[in-house]
């Protein structure tokens, strides 16, 4: 029963059902890289880095066979690997030796990036299908708005918004951005029939966002300001979530409620 | 009190696949009752060692009573010995409509401390 669900991460996003869990996050919008790790030691790998437009692709693909042959030299396993150059600024590959990757790594002019995504896993199955779907469904987001979203927060936030830290517990999880004039921090909270058995939104509210002013219901949920500061809070109850964006802001750059990708 | 004689693993030696497959069980001698806000109560035996421990446990309360939230309280009534652990994350993923991981991880965290306490044991799955 899992379903397919979108993660979007730094300018990117793809999709993964809702088993996967993230393993490694790091990085900002210029470079980083992201680990997701599924059942049966199925992993999604992506790396990303700005650079000037690269033709060559190839150089950097047979370095990292290198990298993994030694690897499987170590396991005393032999490396298969293979190439293809699609075009100028793109090029796939696949390995295998105890387990078996397919990957892909390309220039993206809009972002400026060389991007890598590589599916790789253990066992019978094959996944090279798999692979290529996540490939085709791959996207990069370079316009006005750039998507986050995982572990069922998803928002759409103007691009100058840059990721400064995050927190990822069971139940809750938090991403703190900036850009300049505002600093948001955006959460995402599980179980809200729970927590309003037990107290009210209103009270809440207060409480999650430390704003001591008393909530107003506003577009889509509530809206709590005083001075520089505002929240806005929805209830999301199809998705038994209670979404906060909580920000200090000028006057410039209030949050809005399209912030949040449901909305 | 004594536990079922199961093929009991320790978390750490099970694979997460095994984990999944895996079944939790009760503590047959922790008694439970359910209350109409969805908590539910345990009755944990005391069991009062050594001399002073037997004469004053003659003063104490047989049972330690241990109340579950509604949440604890949804797993603890799944922990049959029938459902196993992805089967008891998958209810709570419906249930409370949480992504599948967080059910994973709230429901492992949980058992794990059940686990310590001797609420429940873990039947593995022979490889």
């Amino acid at each position: 029963m899992s379903r397919t669900v979108r993660f979007a991460w730094q300018g990117f996003s793809l999709p993964i059902t809702d088993d996967w869990r993230p393993a490694v996050i790091s990085g900002t919008f210029r470079e980083g890289y992201i680990r997701l790790e599924g059942d049966r030691e199925s992993v999604i790998q992506v790396r990303w880095k700005s650079s000037k437009p690269v033709k060559a692709l190839n150089k950097r693909v047979l370095e990292y066979f290198s990298q993994l042959e030694r690897t499987a030299k170590r396991a005393k396993q032999a490396l298969h690997s293979e190439l293809d150059v699609i075009e100028e600024g793109l090029v796939e590959y696949h390995w295998h030796a105890g387990a078996k990757g397919y990957g892909r790594m390309w220039f993206d002019p809009e972002a400026k990036r060389v991007l890598f995504i590589e599916r790789s896993g253990r066992g019978a199955d094959s996944f090279k299908r798999e692979a290529r779907e996540l490939f085709d469904q791959f996207e990069s987001h370079t316009g006005e708005r750039r998507p986050w979203s995982l572990l069922g927060l998803s928002l759409s936030l103007p691009s100058g918004y840059a990721l400064s830290s995050y927190k990822l517990l069971s139940g809750r999880t938090t991403l703190h951005f900036k850009t300049r004039g505002a600093k948001l921090t955006a959460e995402r909270w599980a179980f809200a029939s729970q927590i309003l058995s037990k107290h009210l939104l209103e009270d809440w509210a207060v409480s999650a966002t430390g704003i001591k002013s008393k909530p107003m219901p506003d577009e889509s949920g509530l809206k709590l300001s005083r001075g520089r500061k505002t929240a806005l809070i929805l209830h999301d109850d199809p998705n038994n979530q209670l979404l906060v964006l909580n920000a200090v802001h000028s006057a410039a750059n209030e949050p809005q409620w399209d912030y949040f990708a449901s909305i | 009190m004594g536990l079922l004689r199961i093929n009991l693993k320790r978390k750490n030696q099970a694979t997460r696949s095994e984990i999944r497959r895996a079944r939790p069980i009760r503590n047959p001698a922790i008694r439970f009752e359910q209350a109409d806000d969805g908590s539910v109560m345990l009755f944990v035996p005391v069991t009062q060692r050594g001399f002073l421990g037997r004469t004053i446990g003659k003063m104490v309360p047989e049972d330690k009573q241990v109340e579950l939230e509604p949440i604890g309280a949804f797993v603890w009534k799944l922990c049959d010995g029938k459902r196993t652990v992805q089967g008891i994350t998958e209810a709570l993923q419906r249930e409370f409509k949480i992504t599948r991981v967080e059910a994973e991880a709230s429901l492992l965290a949980f058992l794990d401390t059940l686990m310590k306490r001797r609420y429940v044991a873990l039947e593995v799955p022979k490889k």
